[in-house]
């Protein structure tokens, strides 16, 4: 697989810059990575990252508007929040890359604040709840399980917020707090990737970034999730057609190798027809119509999930006896399945590499994970697992002592 | 000192060209097309027959047939087909639109030798084996289900029905109702009727050595029979049966799903490329009148798009929008406002700048990859439209001008004339 390679270098202000060199079309990505999520808000102002997200893009200090702009030169842009980090990136032609650099570093600078665009972007933050996770069969499940499965960790909240009252509640007072206290050039990383000349990368981000003062960081230490002990359950009803049962379970830090290797267990059990839970639960005992598993990616000790709903006629006892024997399956992974699950994620990591974006991100990630290399070694280490390895972790992390179950039923939801 | 209150110079925006591709025979008269294109050594393979939801005895079985192709051949079962994929850093998928059933083969190049022969393996030796398709439908049934909860999937159902009528192809959403009648010799008999390389073309798009490629696809598909094209005329040719006004699909969720449009035009219309710029200031982009208004100003929604469909056949115009049950009086009332506005006031230079440049600008990276262009490059050969002729768009969107954006708005857009469905509950 070619490396991804990339200069880079630091501002005085602390900024970590990457570029990366990609001229097959005329198109420029810059993806500036702010290290802040969920996990940094306080428990009474859960959301509170995300919410933020949404004012980023309401105008900064200097230019009323963030959109315009930057579509006046042909460009689009997006952002995603998550427990760690807060992501914001743009694409457009090459020629126009310094709209991006004025866009950016005005907003890294200070955001326009004003009653009136936090009341709106509520209100949208609200409505985008509700059709996500409220007014969806099965919707809030998660928002159920996080609670149950972290008692100390803020991952037992999710990022779009633990309960509407608490977005509700946001002041402008608690933005420009946060704001100030983690959006700084000393707290991102800032990707230009694509049809650039990397000396002229360093002149404009010197140029638009270099004078933003480095700003004392509101980071705190994070409780840290004891070791769970013993089985956890909670049962929820609502509107849905079917039982489903959807399970948790403690995995290692992003930065343990560990990591990896829970990681592509998801894979074996999930991932696509040849999968152990499809083979196993959805065709031979037909208990499901399809499980799947999942690896949440964060940086802390979190979580992989499994999660599928219960096949008309069968039992919740047979779904959970099926995904037992799954375990059983996996304990008894052979080389040639190990092998065949590494040459898909092999080549899942060359497609990834066609969009300039998606290299972007992952050098934007891997060095806010504390290693840029990571962009280029990350595919070696999934090859590098071993089948011990494979059968120890199976056997350490989907132990019912590390393990939160939901039980979603169908029926009137009990009055809270 | 930087004045950061001054954007930086804007340059010129030039679309890039769509690529070129070359066209030959096999041995045996099966048409290839052939597009080289991207940095990274990856190649999708298309095996693409005029077959579709225009062309079937009932909805379901375009699309049950080609997800039975993968589920066993002659040679293998559904888990050997799935676990060589695996091993070799392989992918097949299908799509099926209204004239046209889609094969696709995503590989890395360094293994498309060993996995284009399954490709062909599952066209011309699947054995339809009737365990799995029967688990298939259970499977189905159970997601029809659960879909049949969901605000958005009523409201889609119910949009389509009422636009285009009961048994229209491009008005179907395929339902419980069709799952139920779906038998497996329907299948059988599609295959043989429709999927053979009497009926197809085949394109290669990604990074590969053209001399190599070339003994490999005469390999596997130059010795192809091919039977005569079965023909037809598409179901989608019918007129459409339209209803207008209001119509509810009841659900009791705190939020309602709308779907507001009305009748558009076909694909060939010399104005469908200006008015994919009519609707993308209206409602088709994040910029665009509708999410400033609806979303950003009043904060009734987490978004809203229009969309200028324009079929083979016939095309339609569409609003979708997720509000609070309590918005969705308001939020069609403002839809009908910002179409009335953009009739009467048209619109000015500078947002019709904007919009081009837009529309312009995110080109390139709309043909960035080879995955993208194979896509490209299927639908300009299925639906006989010239890689010229999808060009031609960047020259329409650079010469409008707000004139003929009005002019246009007011030819088409029928604020008075919607079908409004909405999925919800009148008042939570």
């Amino acid at each position: 697989m070619p490396a991804i390679e990339y200069h880079s270098f630091v501002l005085d202000n602390g900024l970590k810059v990457v570029v990366h060199e990609d001229h097959s079309v005329p198109k420029a990505v810059m993806n500036l990575l702010y290290k802040v999520g969920s996990k940094d808000e306080e428990p009474h102002r859960t959301g509170f990252a995300h919410l933020f997200e949404h004012l980023m893009f309401e105008g900064s200090r200097h230019i009323p508007s963030y959109d315009t702009p930057l579509q006046r030169v042909g460009g689009e842009n997006n952002a995603f929040t998550t427990a760690d980090i807060t992501n914001y990136y743009l694409s457009l032609p090459s020629n126009q890359i310094e709209t991006a650099f004025w866009l950016e570093s005005d907003r890294m600078l200070e955001l326009a604040f004003s009653e009136e665009k936090l009341a709106v972007q509520k209100s949208v933050v609200i409505e985008e709840y509700k059709q996500r996770y409220l007014n969806q069969p099965y919707g809030d499940a998660y928002i159920h399980l996080r609670g149950l499965h972290f008692q100390q960790h803020p991952y037992q909240w999710p990022t779009i917020g633990k309960e509407i009252s608490h977005i509700e509640s946001a002041t402008l007072d608690e933005v420009r707090d946060f704001f100030f206290g983690y959006y700084a050039p000393n707290n991102a990383v800032l990707v230009l990737a694509g049809d650039v000349d990397p000396q002229h990368m360093r002149a404009l981000a010197e140029k638009w970034f270099g004078s933003i003062p480095a700003r004392t960081l509101k980071k705190h230490p994070l409780p840290q999730e004891p070791v769970q002990q013993a089985a956890r359950s909670m049962t929820v009803h609502g509107a849905v057609p079917f039982p489903a049962v959807y399970k948790m379970y403690h995995i290692p830090a992003h930065t343990e190798r560990g990591y990896y290797v829970a990681d592509i267990l998801t894979d074996l059990l999930s991932n696509g027809k040849s999968s152990i839970l499809h083979q196993h639960m959805v065709l031979d005992r037909q208990v499901s119509p399809g499980v799947s598993a999942f690896s949440w990616g964060m940086y802390d000790p979190g979580i992989i999930s499994i999660d599928g709903q219960v096949s008309e006629g069968h039992s919740i006892e047979a779904y959970e006896a099926a995904l037992q024997e799954s375990f059983e399956q996996l304990l008894a992974l052979t080389g040639p399945e190990l092998d065949r699950i590494k040459g898909k994620l092999e080549a899942m990591f060359i497609m990834q590499q066609t969009t300039i974006l998606n290299k972007a991100m992952n050098l934007a990630m891997s060095d806010s994970l504390g290693d840029i290399e990571l962009a280029n070694t990350t595919p070696e280490i999934y090859q590098s697992i071993t089948l011990d390895e494979v059968r120890d972790m199976a056997s350490r992390i989907l132990a019912p002592h590390n393990c939160s179950t939901l039980y979603y039923l169908p029926g009137e939801p009990a009055q809270a | 000192m930087l004045d950061r209150t001054l954007a930086p110079e804007g340059k010129p925006l030039h679309n890039t060209a769509l690529p070129s591709y070359h066209s030959l025979t096999l041995s045996n008269g099966l048409p290839v097309y052939l597009l080289p294109h991207g940095t990274v050594d990856v190649v999708e393979a298309q095996l693409v027959f005029r077959a579709g939801k225009g062309f079937q005895p009932q909805p379901g079985v375009a699309r049950y047939t080609a997800r039975n192709l993968s589920e066993g051949t002659a040679r293998r079962s559904s888990l050997e087909i799935a676990q060589l994929l695996d091993g070799y850093g392989a992918w097949l998928s299908n799509e099926v639109d209204e004239s046209s059933i889609a094969l696709k083969l995503a590989t890395t190049t360094r293994n498309l030798p060993h996995t284009l022969p399954l490709l062909r393996e599952i066209l011309t030796e699947p054995s339809f084996p009737e365990d799995e398709f029967v688990k298939m439908k259970h499977r189905s049934a159970q997601r029809l289900a659960t879909d049949a909860r969901k605000t958005s999937w009523l409201a889609k159902r119910l949009f389509g029905r009422l636009m285009y009528g009961d048994s229209h192809p491009y008005g179907v959403t395929f339902g419980m109702e069709h799952l139920e009648t779906l038998e497996l010799e329907m299948l059988r008999e599609y295959h043989r009727r429709y999927l053979h390389a009497g009926n197809a073309f085949l394109t290669v798009t990604g990074r590969y050595d053209e001399q190599p490629l070339l003994r490999l696809l005469e390999a596997e598909f130059g010795q192809l029979d091919r039977p005569a094209a079965p023909g037809g005329e598409s179901a989608a040719a019918q007129a459409p049966a339209r209803q207008t006004g209001r119509h509810w699909a009841p659900h009791e969720g705190m939020q309602a799903s709308l779907r507001l449009g009305h009748a558009g035009m076909p694909r060939q219309h010399p104005d469908y490329y200006a008015m994919t710029v009519v609707n993308t200031i209206l409602g088709g982009y994040f910029g665009s009148r509708l999410m400033k208004n609806i979303r950003e100003e009043k904060g009734y929604t987490y978004g809203i798009y229009s969309a200028w469909m324009s079929m083979h056949h016939d095309g339609y115009f569409m609003v979708q929008t997720d509000v609070g049950t309590a918005y969705i009086e308001p939020a069609i009332a403002e839809v009908r406002r910002e179409m009335q506005h953009l009739i009467e006031a048209g619109v000015g230079t500078e947002e019709l700048q904007l919009v081009k440049n837009y529309l312009i600008g995110r080109s390139v990276g709309q043909r960035e990859t080879a995955f993208q262009m194979s896509d490209v490059l299927r639908y300009s050969l299925a639906y006989g439209l010239p890689f010229e002729e999808l060009d031609r768009r960047f020259d329409v969107i650079r010469e409008i001008q707000p004139a003929e954006v009005q002019r246009l708005a007011q030819e088409w857009l029928r604020p008075d004339g919607l079908l409004e469905v909405v999925a919800g509950s009148p008042q939570a």
